[in-house]
């Protein structure tokens, strides 16, 4: 271990300033939504909740939060699923296409979100099936498939198979073993990926703006049309309960992490 | 395996095996047939991939070579005229070299930001390391939007920056710093961050650092160890790093489009207008097929100067 170096270290210095500028765009949006005036200016003249009750009236910006809310549950809970047997297939079977479907998993991950939208579009579109909330479930539980894998493939590489031997050696099914042992195992991965997989979709708006009614416009879709006409301090309400609900939902993952 | 279930005696009553018939139930039966564990696992992943990746793929490649009719209507009649259209026209290849102009400099410039946190975190031994780590995947966490919407406020003619250089009398006049290629490149460098510095930092990490100190014996000052033996080390991170970058900033639509000025017009939101206001798609298609060509080009020429494999076994 090297002692601390007492004195300048530029190399500590310039990672400081990394970190302000990795945080600072965030910080100044949580302090603006205590701003007290109709234009944002600094600095700030006080302290208020006034955006926060304006925010609390406004039915429109509350559905969206609730069609966010309740398509990141969906597309989470889907995407669990299929990523979690995905990763099964992955990790454990020594099929040929194995390689190729790890890659094509990735593929949604790297692709833009523009493509990805108008791609899903045109093919609900041949098929006649209408833009709304099914169809982004759908591309929300494909975005966030990727994340999904690498998080339980994790778990499931480092898993001590013979603790699987010694339940079937002593006579469990493999449904039981899968039910009592493998299961209770992989699960903190499976809802750290659950939970990431919701972050994934509560934030996506390339592919989202060409997929969603005016009846299930999501949050990114308001605020995106916020930020283009006005710039309403509400955003800033928006945004800082975003944040809240973001960094919050991974904090409680990795309390899953932690506790297993 | 049916033999050694029936015997053992752990098993509660509700489950298998069925106390009448002395046979387990026929879809645990079924979940031992090899063949269909296999379609469990693979079926809903392949079916999902199949029908809303590579289906909805072919779809835009064969919209790409019909005709936009009157009122937005597809004319299927196959011609490569979007694609003429798109390489003859000068505002196009414009928005080509924008692209890969701003993508490039996103690539250099979170290199230059990332590299040095990342080797501080990988060579100091501190208590907090791991904490610093997760702090760096906070702004990953938060909406890109918000944070785009940070740097209006932030970069803004009345904005923190052009308010308190003029209150300290640095300048005069507020400065253009929003609505510009500083801007797209910035919001893009913050949000791409994480991407260029975790496989850095996992590289620096891995290194020996007996090799460092070996070149010091031997007479090698700090700067020159560092160019000589860590740097070259550390290449497998930078080049993953600079390739997800370089990837991740050439497809992307909402930076650009918030903090981006007329002139920064992006082949994502060429793609995107196409669709969503021109009601021309198979334009719209062309430009994304020829998104796709691009970025595969791009990944193949980056496996034969770098390697890919020397990247992903990092």
């Amino acid at each position: 271990m090297k002692k601390i170096i007492v004195g300048f270290n530029p190399l500590k210095w310039v990672t400081v300033v990394v970190y302000i500028f990795i945080f600072a765009p965030i910080l100044v949006v949580i302090l603006m939504s205590f701003h007290p005036q109709d234009i944002v200016s600094f600095p700030m003249p006080g302290f208020s909740f006034k955006w926060y009750a304006k925010f609390l009236s406004n039915e429109n910006l509350l559905r969206a939060l609730w069609v966010s809310l309740t398509l990141g549950l969906s597309a989470g809970c889907l995407a669990g699923v299929i990523g979690t047997l995905a990763a099964f297939a992955i990790v454990r079977s020594n099929l040929r296409i194995k390689a190729a479907l790890n890659a094509v998993t990735f593929a949604p991950m790297v692709i833009s979100g523009v493509v990805m939208g108008v791609a899903i579009l045109s093919f609900f579109n041949a098929i006649g099936f209408p833009r709304g909330f099914f169809s982004l479930v759908v591309t929300h539980s494909l975005f966030s498939l990727p994340y999904v894998v690498v998080v339980v493939s994790a778990r499931l590489a480092g898993f001590d198979r013979s603790l699987e031997e010694a339940a079937m050696n002593l006579g469990a099914t493999p449904w039981q073993t899968f039910r009592s042992v493998t299961l209770p195992l992989i699960a903190p991965g499976i809802i750290g990926g659950m939970l990431l997989a919701f972050t994934i979709s509560f934030d996506e708006f390339p592919a989202t703006q060409f997929l969603s009614t005016p009846s299930t416009a999501t949050v990114p879709i308001r605020i995106f049309s916020m930020i283009k006409t006005e710039l309403n301090p509400q955003i800033n309400v928006l945004a800082t309960i975003m944040i809240v609900i973001t960094i919050g939902v991974p904090l409680i993952s990795e309390y899953f992490f932690r506790k297993k | 395996m049916e033999k050694a279930a029936l015997k053992a005696p752990a098993y509660r009553s509700d489950e298998i095996p069925d106390a009448a018939t002395g046979q387990e139930p026929f879809f645990i039966r079924l979940l031992q047939q090899r063949g269909f564990i296999a379609g469990v696992q693979f079926g809903p992943i392949v079916f999902w991939i199949f029908f809303f990746l590579l289906i909805p793929m072919l779809i835009i490649l064969f919209y790409s070579f019909c005709q936009r009719g009157p009122g937005g209507v597809i004319e299927h009649s196959f011609s490569l005229k979007n694609y003429t259209h798109f390489f003859v026209a000068p505002i196009y290849r414009k928005v080509l070299i924008k692209s890969a102009v701003i993508a490039l400099e996103v690539t250099l410039g979170a290199l230059l930001v990332a590299y040095i946190p990342a080797y501080y975190l990988a060579t100091v031994k501190m208590k907090n390391r791991i904490l610093l780590l997760i702090m760096l995947i906070v702004p990953f966490w938060t909406s890109l939007l918000i944070r785009n919407y940070s740097w209006i406020l932030i970069l803004g003619r009345e904005g923190i920056i052009n308010v308190y250089l003029m209150q300290w009398g640095i300048i005069s006049e507020p400065l253009q710093l929003l609505y510009s290629e500083f801007a797209v490149v910035l919001g893009l460098v913050h949000w791409v961050l994480p991407f260029m510095i975790f496989p850095i930092f996992s590289t620096v990490d891995n290194i020996d650092f007996d090799l460092v100190n070996a070149a010091k014996n031997l007479g090698a000052n700090s700067l020159q160890a560092f160019w000589r033996v860590t740097l070259p080390l550390s290449m497998p991170g930078i080049a993953g790093g600079c390739l997800l970058t370089f990837i991740l900033t050439i497809g992307s639509f909402v930076t650009p489009s918030l903090l981006g000025g007329p002139e920064d017009l992006m082949i994502t939101m060429v793609i995107a207008e196409r669709f969503l206001t021109l009601f021309d798609w198979p334009f719209g298609s062309a430009a994304s097929i020829i998104y796709l060509a691009i970025m595969i080009a791009f990944v193949l020429v980056y496996d034969r100067f770098v390697g890919l494999k020397r990247i992903l076994n990092m």
